[in-house]
Protein backbone atom coordinates (compact mmCIF):
# COMPACT_ATOMS: atom_id res chain seq x y z
CA UNK A 1 0.00 0.00 0.00
CA UNK A 2 1.55 3.30 -1.08
CA UNK A 3 0.40 6.75 -0.10
CA UNK A 4 1.77 10.03 -1.38
CA UNK A 5 3.42 12.28 1.18
CA UNK A 6 1.95 15.65 1.97
CA UNK A 7 4.40 18.48 2.45
CA UNK A 8 4.54 19.91 5.98
CA UNK A 9 4.90 23.64 6.34
CA UNK A 10 6.82 23.89 9.64
CA UNK A 11 9.87 21.78 9.08
CA UNK A 12 13.42 21.39 10.20
CA UNK A 13 16.31 19.20 9.23
CA UNK A 14 17.77 16.28 11.17
CA UNK A 15 21.21 14.85 10.58
CA UNK A 16 22.08 11.46 12.02
CA UNK A 17 25.75 11.05 12.85
CA UNK A 18 26.02 7.32 13.50
CA UNK A 19 29.28 5.84 14.64
CA UNK A 20 29.55 2.24 13.37
CA UNK A 21 31.88 0.18 11.19
CA UNK A 22 29.76 -0.65 8.19
CA UNK A 23 28.36 2.82 7.36
CA UNK A 24 24.80 1.54 7.13
CA UNK A 25 21.98 2.30 9.53
CA UNK A 26 18.23 2.51 9.74
CA UNK A 27 16.22 4.90 11.88
CA UNK A 28 12.76 4.09 13.20
CA UNK A 29 10.95 7.32 13.99
CA UNK A 30 8.26 7.27 16.65
CA UNK A 31 7.92 3.52 16.18
CA UNK A 32 6.27 4.03 12.80
CA UNK A 33 8.48 5.31 9.99
CA UNK A 34 11.81 3.85 8.94
CA UNK A 35 14.26 6.14 7.21
CA UNK A 36 17.59 5.04 5.78
CA UNK A 37 19.20 8.41 5.16
CA UNK A 38 21.67 10.35 7.26
CA UNK A 39 19.77 13.61 6.65
CA UNK A 40 16.04 14.29 6.35
CA UNK A 41 13.44 16.99 6.70
CA UNK A 42 10.98 16.44 9.50
CA UNK A 43 8.05 18.34 10.91
CA UNK A 44 8.74 20.47 13.96
CA UNK A 45 8.33 18.55 17.20
CA UNK A 46 9.84 16.02 19.59
CA UNK A 47 10.83 12.63 18.29
CA UNK A 48 11.76 9.29 19.73
CA UNK A 49 13.84 7.14 17.46
CA UNK A 50 15.59 3.81 17.39
CA UNK A 51 18.78 3.50 15.37
CA UNK A 52 19.93 0.14 14.21
CA UNK A 53 22.68 -1.27 12.04
CA UNK A 54 23.70 -4.75 11.06
CA UNK A 55 25.67 -6.29 13.92
CA UNK A 56 24.67 -3.64 16.45
CA UNK A 57 22.01 -3.29 19.11
CA UNK A 58 19.21 -0.86 18.30
CA UNK A 59 19.71 2.28 20.33
CA UNK A 60 17.04 4.69 21.55
CA UNK A 61 17.52 8.43 21.05
CA UNK A 62 15.33 11.47 21.47
CA UNK A 63 15.63 14.77 19.67
CA UNK A 64 13.67 17.90 18.90
CA UNK A 65 13.19 19.44 15.46
CA UNK A 66 12.92 23.21 15.40
CA UNK A 67 11.68 25.26 12.48
CA UNK A 68 14.30 25.99 9.80
CA UNK A 69 17.17 24.66 11.88
CA UNK A 70 19.47 21.62 11.62
CA UNK A 71 19.48 19.16 14.49
CA UNK A 72 22.44 16.82 14.68
CA UNK A 73 21.90 13.50 16.42
CA UNK A 74 25.10 11.72 17.32
CA UNK A 75 24.81 8.05 18.15
CA UNK A 76 27.50 5.53 18.92
CA UNK A 77 26.17 2.04 18.32
CA UNK A 78 27.23 -0.88 20.48
CA UNK A 79 27.98 -4.29 19.07
CA UNK A 80 25.24 -6.76 19.78
CA UNK A 81 26.01 -9.77 21.97
CA UNK A 82 24.62 -12.03 19.27
CA UNK A 83 26.99 -10.53 16.71
CA UNK A 84 29.96 -10.89 19.04
CA UNK A 85 29.01 -14.52 19.60
CA UNK A 86 28.70 -14.98 15.86
CA UNK A 87 32.07 -13.32 15.31
CA UNK A 88 33.74 -15.59 17.85
CA UNK A 89 32.08 -18.65 16.44
CA UNK A 90 33.00 -17.65 12.87
CA UNK A 91 36.60 -17.11 13.99
CA UNK A 92 36.63 -20.57 15.58
CA UNK A 93 35.14 -22.00 12.42
CA UNK A 94 37.86 -20.41 10.26
CA UNK A 95 40.61 -21.64 12.58
CA UNK A 96 39.20 -25.16 12.32
CA UNK A 97 38.87 -24.76 8.56
CA UNK A 98 42.53 -23.77 8.20
CA UNK A 99 43.62 -26.65 10.42
CA UNK A 100 41.65 -29.20 8.46
CA UNK A 101 41.99 -27.76 4.94
CA UNK A 102 44.70 -25.15 4.47
CA UNK A 103 47.37 -26.74 6.64
CA UNK A 104 47.29 -30.33 5.29
CA UNK A 105 46.84 -29.16 1.71
CA UNK A 106 49.75 -26.71 2.03
CA UNK A 107 51.98 -29.37 3.55
CA UNK A 108 50.97 -31.84 0.81
CA UNK A 109 51.74 -29.29 -1.90
CA UNK A 110 55.10 -28.46 -0.32
CA UNK A 111 55.96 -32.16 -0.10
CA UNK A 112 54.78 -32.75 -3.66
CA UNK A 113 56.94 -29.91 -4.95
CA UNK A 114 59.93 -31.16 -2.93
CA UNK A 115 59.37 -34.62 -4.33
CA UNK A 116 59.28 -33.21 -7.86
CA UNK A 117 62.53 -31.33 -7.28
CA UNK A 118 64.18 -34.54 -6.08
CA UNK A 119 62.77 -36.37 -9.07
CA UNK A 120 63.95 -33.86 -11.67
CA UNK A 121 67.43 -33.63 -10.13
CA UNK A 122 67.71 -37.40 -9.89
CA UNK A 123 66.51 -37.81 -13.46
CA UNK A 124 69.11 -35.36 -14.78
CA UNK A 125 71.85 -37.04 -12.78
CA UNK A 126 70.75 -40.45 -14.02
CA UNK A 127 71.16 -39.28 -17.61
CA UNK A 128 74.65 -37.97 -16.83
CA UNK A 129 75.68 -41.23 -15.14
CA UNK A 130 74.41 -43.30 -18.06
CA UNK A 131 76.33 -41.07 -20.47
CA UNK A 132 79.48 -41.52 -18.38
CA UNK A 133 78.97 -45.29 -18.28
CA UNK A 134 78.67 -45.22 -22.06
CA UNK A 135 81.92 -43.27 -22.30
CA UNK A 136 83.58 -45.77 -19.94
CA UNK A 137 82.69 -48.69 -22.15
CA UNK A 138 84.05 -46.85 -25.18
CA UNK A 139 87.33 -45.69 -23.72
CA UNK A 140 90.71 -47.38 -24.17
CA UNK A 141 92.52 -44.82 -22.04
CA UNK A 142 93.22 -45.96 -18.50
CA UNK A 143 93.58 -42.35 -17.29
CA UNK A 144 90.23 -41.38 -18.75
CA UNK A 145 88.64 -44.51 -17.26
CA UNK A 146 89.94 -43.61 -13.78
CA UNK A 147 88.44 -40.11 -14.08
CA UNK A 148 85.10 -41.43 -15.34
CA UNK A 149 84.86 -43.98 -12.54
CA UNK A 150 85.61 -41.39 -9.89
CA UNK A 151 82.93 -39.10 -11.29
CA UNK A 152 80.39 -41.91 -11.64
CA UNK A 153 81.04 -42.94 -8.06
CA UNK A 154 80.35 -39.40 -6.78
CA UNK A 155 77.31 -38.94 -9.00
CA UNK A 156 75.90 -42.34 -8.15
CA UNK A 157 76.08 -41.67 -4.41
CA UNK A 158 74.29 -38.36 -4.97
CA UNK A 159 71.76 -40.03 -7.28
CA UNK A 160 70.91 -42.64 -4.64
CA UNK A 161 70.37 -39.90 -2.05
CA UNK A 162 68.07 -38.04 -4.44
CA UNK A 163 66.17 -41.26 -5.13
CA UNK A 164 65.73 -41.85 -1.41
CA UNK A 165 64.58 -38.25 -1.01
CA UNK A 166 62.14 -38.68 -3.88
CA UNK A 167 60.62 -41.89 -2.52
CA UNK A 168 60.35 -40.54 1.04
CA UNK A 169 58.74 -37.25 0.00
CA UNK A 170 56.46 -39.06 -2.46
CA UNK A 171 55.29 -41.34 0.33
CA UNK A 172 54.73 -38.40 2.62
CA UNK A 173 52.85 -36.60 -0.17
CA UNK A 174 50.49 -39.56 -0.50
CA UNK A 175 49.98 -39.57 3.27
CA UNK A 176 49.42 -35.80 3.11
CA UNK A 177 46.80 -36.16 0.38
CA UNK A 178 45.02 -38.91 2.28
CA UNK A 179 45.09 -36.79 5.44
CA UNK A 180 43.80 -33.76 3.51
CA UNK A 181 40.89 -35.73 2.07
CA UNK A 182 40.04 -37.34 5.41
CA UNK A 183 40.27 -34.08 7.27
CA UNK A 184 38.16 -32.22 4.67
CA UNK A 185 35.44 -34.87 4.84
CA UNK A 186 35.57 -34.94 8.64
CA UNK A 187 35.40 -31.16 8.79
CA UNK A 188 32.44 -30.81 6.45
CA UNK A 189 30.59 -33.59 8.28
CA UNK A 190 30.92 -32.10 11.75
CA UNK A 191 31.10 -28.35 11.08
CA UNK A 192 28.81 -25.83 9.46
CA UNK A 193 29.64 -22.26 8.72
CA UNK A 194 28.00 -19.93 11.26
CA UNK A 195 25.59 -17.38 9.83
CA UNK A 196 24.28 -14.11 11.12
CA UNK A 197 20.98 -12.66 10.02
CA UNK A 198 21.16 -9.21 8.42
CA UNK A 199 17.44 -8.85 8.71
CA UNK A 200 16.37 -5.50 10.02
CA UNK A 201 14.21 -5.40 13.18
CA UNK A 202 12.27 -2.63 11.39
CA UNK A 203 11.37 -4.70 8.38
CA UNK A 204 7.66 -4.61 9.19
CA UNK A 205 7.51 -0.85 9.52
CA UNK A 206 6.75 1.84 6.97
CA UNK A 207 9.63 3.00 4.84
CA UNK A 208 10.14 6.15 2.88
CA UNK A 209 11.49 5.95 -0.64
CA UNK A 210 12.40 8.58 -3.20
CA UNK A 211 11.62 8.61 -6.91
CA UNK A 212 12.52 11.05 -9.65
CA UNK A 213 9.24 12.89 -9.23
CA UNK A 214 8.84 12.67 -5.45
CA UNK A 215 8.65 10.09 -2.70
CA UNK A 216 6.43 7.40 -1.34
CA UNK A 217 5.59 5.76 1.91
CA UNK A 218 5.59 1.98 1.76
CA UNK A 219 3.65 -0.18 4.16
CA UNK A 220 4.42 -3.83 4.40
CA UNK A 221 1.41 -5.98 5.05
CA UNK A 222 1.72 -9.45 6.39
CA UNK B 1 43.78 -30.81 -4.56
CA UNK B 2 43.98 -31.18 -8.32
CA UNK B 3 47.53 -29.82 -8.28
CA UNK B 4 48.54 -32.44 -5.72
CA UNK B 5 47.04 -35.24 -7.81
CA UNK B 6 48.88 -34.01 -10.91
CA UNK B 7 52.16 -33.88 -8.99
CA UNK B 8 51.48 -37.37 -7.64
CA UNK B 9 50.68 -38.73 -11.09
CA UNK B 10 53.86 -37.27 -12.59
CA UNK B 11 55.87 -38.58 -9.65
CA UNK B 12 54.56 -42.11 -10.13
CA UNK B 13 55.17 -41.85 -13.85
CA UNK B 14 58.77 -40.81 -13.38
CA UNK B 15 59.50 -43.03 -10.40
CA UNK B 16 59.65 -46.05 -12.71
CA UNK B 17 62.60 -44.36 -14.43
CA UNK B 18 64.45 -43.71 -11.20
CA UNK B 19 65.82 -47.20 -10.71
CA UNK B 20 69.09 -48.10 -9.10
CA UNK B 21 71.88 -47.97 -11.68
CA UNK B 22 73.47 -51.39 -11.29
CA UNK B 23 76.22 -50.71 -13.84
CA UNK B 24 77.47 -47.80 -11.75
CA UNK B 25 78.37 -50.20 -8.93
CA UNK B 26 79.90 -52.72 -11.34
CA UNK B 27 82.04 -50.51 -13.49
CA UNK B 28 84.81 -53.06 -14.11
CA UNK B 29 84.13 -54.51 -17.52
CA UNK B 30 86.64 -52.54 -19.58
CA UNK B 31 89.95 -54.37 -20.09
CA UNK B 32 91.79 -51.03 -19.83
CA UNK B 33 90.35 -50.54 -16.35
CA UNK B 34 92.87 -51.22 -13.59
CA UNK B 35 90.05 -52.82 -11.62
CA UNK B 36 88.92 -55.00 -14.51
CA UNK B 37 87.06 -57.99 -13.06
CA UNK B 38 86.23 -59.92 -16.20
CA UNK B 39 87.84 -63.06 -17.55
CA UNK B 40 91.04 -63.45 -19.50
CA UNK B 41 90.94 -60.91 -22.31
CA UNK B 42 93.03 -62.95 -24.79
CA UNK B 43 92.84 -66.45 -26.23
CA UNK B 44 95.73 -68.75 -27.08
CA UNK B 45 94.88 -69.96 -30.56
CA UNK B 46 97.85 -72.25 -31.36
CA UNK B 47 101.08 -73.58 -29.93
CA UNK B 48 103.58 -75.31 -32.14
CA UNK B 49 107.29 -75.84 -32.68
CA UNK B 50 109.19 -74.69 -35.73
CA UNK B 51 112.71 -74.00 -36.90
CA UNK B 52 113.54 -70.39 -37.53
CA UNK B 53 115.87 -68.90 -40.14
CA UNK B 54 118.88 -69.38 -37.88
CA UNK B 55 118.14 -73.10 -37.65
CA UNK B 56 116.95 -72.84 -34.05
CA UNK B 57 113.89 -74.72 -32.80
CA UNK B 58 111.30 -72.39 -31.27
CA UNK B 59 107.91 -72.87 -29.75
CA UNK B 60 105.48 -70.35 -31.09
CA UNK B 61 102.48 -69.51 -28.92
CA UNK B 62 99.92 -67.65 -30.97
CA UNK B 63 97.23 -65.62 -29.21
CA UNK B 64 94.60 -63.10 -30.09
CA UNK B 65 92.84 -60.26 -28.35
CA UNK B 66 89.34 -60.61 -29.81
CA UNK B 67 87.65 -57.50 -31.09
CA UNK B 68 84.66 -58.31 -28.85
CA UNK B 69 86.80 -57.86 -25.72
CA UNK B 70 87.85 -54.37 -26.75
CA UNK B 71 86.06 -51.14 -25.78
CA UNK B 72 83.73 -49.45 -28.24
CA UNK B 73 86.28 -47.01 -29.63
CA UNK B 74 89.01 -49.34 -30.86
CA UNK B 75 92.59 -48.11 -31.08
CA UNK B 76 94.63 -48.98 -34.16
CA UNK B 77 97.13 -50.79 -31.98
CA UNK B 78 97.49 -52.09 -28.43
CA UNK B 79 100.68 -52.39 -26.37
CA UNK B 80 100.90 -55.86 -24.81
CA UNK B 81 103.61 -57.04 -22.46
CA UNK B 82 104.04 -60.80 -22.58
CA UNK B 83 106.31 -63.63 -21.60
CA UNK B 84 106.26 -67.43 -21.53
CA UNK B 85 107.22 -69.27 -18.35
CA UNK B 86 110.29 -67.43 -16.98
CA UNK B 87 111.60 -66.33 -20.34
CA UNK B 88 112.26 -62.61 -21.07
CA UNK B 89 109.30 -60.24 -21.36
CA UNK B 90 108.50 -58.63 -24.68
CA UNK B 91 106.59 -55.46 -25.36
CA UNK B 92 104.51 -55.95 -28.49
CA UNK B 93 102.70 -53.25 -30.38
CA UNK B 94 99.80 -55.22 -31.79
CA UNK B 95 97.67 -54.01 -34.70
CA UNK B 96 94.39 -55.37 -36.01
CA UNK B 97 93.84 -58.07 -38.60
CA UNK B 98 91.12 -58.10 -41.27
CA UNK B 99 88.50 -59.13 -38.70
CA UNK B 100 89.33 -56.34 -36.27
CA UNK B 101 91.06 -58.74 -33.84
CA UNK B 102 94.50 -58.10 -32.36
CA UNK B 103 96.70 -61.20 -33.01
CA UNK B 104 100.12 -61.60 -31.34
CA UNK B 105 102.61 -64.36 -30.65
CA UNK B 106 105.59 -65.24 -28.53
CA UNK B 107 108.49 -67.39 -29.76
CA UNK B 108 109.66 -69.34 -26.75
CA UNK B 109 112.74 -71.47 -26.23
CA UNK B 110 111.76 -75.13 -25.96
CA UNK B 111 111.55 -76.39 -22.39
CA UNK B 112 111.65 -79.88 -21.00
CA UNK B 113 108.29 -79.53 -19.26
CA UNK B 114 106.67 -79.06 -22.67
CA UNK B 115 104.10 -76.74 -21.08
CA UNK B 116 104.16 -73.13 -22.12
CA UNK B 117 102.31 -70.59 -20.02
CA UNK B 118 101.77 -67.33 -21.84
CA UNK B 119 101.43 -64.38 -19.44
CA UNK B 120 100.17 -61.18 -21.05
CA UNK B 121 99.17 -57.79 -19.72
CA UNK B 122 98.14 -54.47 -21.22
CA UNK B 123 100.94 -51.94 -21.09
CA UNK B 124 100.18 -48.38 -19.99
CA UNK B 125 102.84 -46.13 -21.50
CA UNK B 126 101.71 -43.14 -19.39
CA UNK B 127 102.40 -45.04 -16.18
CA UNK B 128 105.00 -47.44 -17.52
CA UNK B 129 103.14 -50.34 -15.96
CA UNK B 130 101.19 -53.40 -17.00
CA UNK B 131 97.62 -54.09 -15.94
CA UNK B 132 95.28 -57.05 -16.08
CA UNK B 133 97.85 -59.81 -16.46
CA UNK B 134 96.51 -63.24 -17.25
CA UNK B 135 98.24 -66.58 -17.78
CA UNK B 136 97.13 -69.24 -20.23
CA UNK B 137 99.03 -72.50 -20.47
CA UNK B 138 99.19 -74.73 -23.51
CA UNK B 139 101.21 -77.52 -25.05
CA UNK B 140 102.46 -77.81 -28.64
Amino acid sequence: MISQITTAQNKGVVKFLVDNDNGYFEVLLNDTLVIKKYKDSLAVGNYKAQIWSYGYDAQDVEFTIEKDSVTEVYVRLNRSTAYQAYNQSYHNYRVKFHKSHTLPVSISIALGITSSVFMVKAYNLQKKINTDIGTYSQSSSSTEIDAIKAQVSIDNAKYNKLRAGFYITSGLTIVGIATSIYSAIHFSRYNTEPTYSKESPFKDKMTFQFYGTGGALIFRLG
Amino acid sequence: MRLILIILFISILFSSCLKKIEEADNLNTNIFDKEYAGGCWFNVTDTYSYINGDGQTKIRIEAVLPESNMPGLKPSSVAIYCSVNDQPELLLNVGTDDNGNYPFYYDAIPESSNEYCLEAGLYLASEDSTINRFVVCSQP
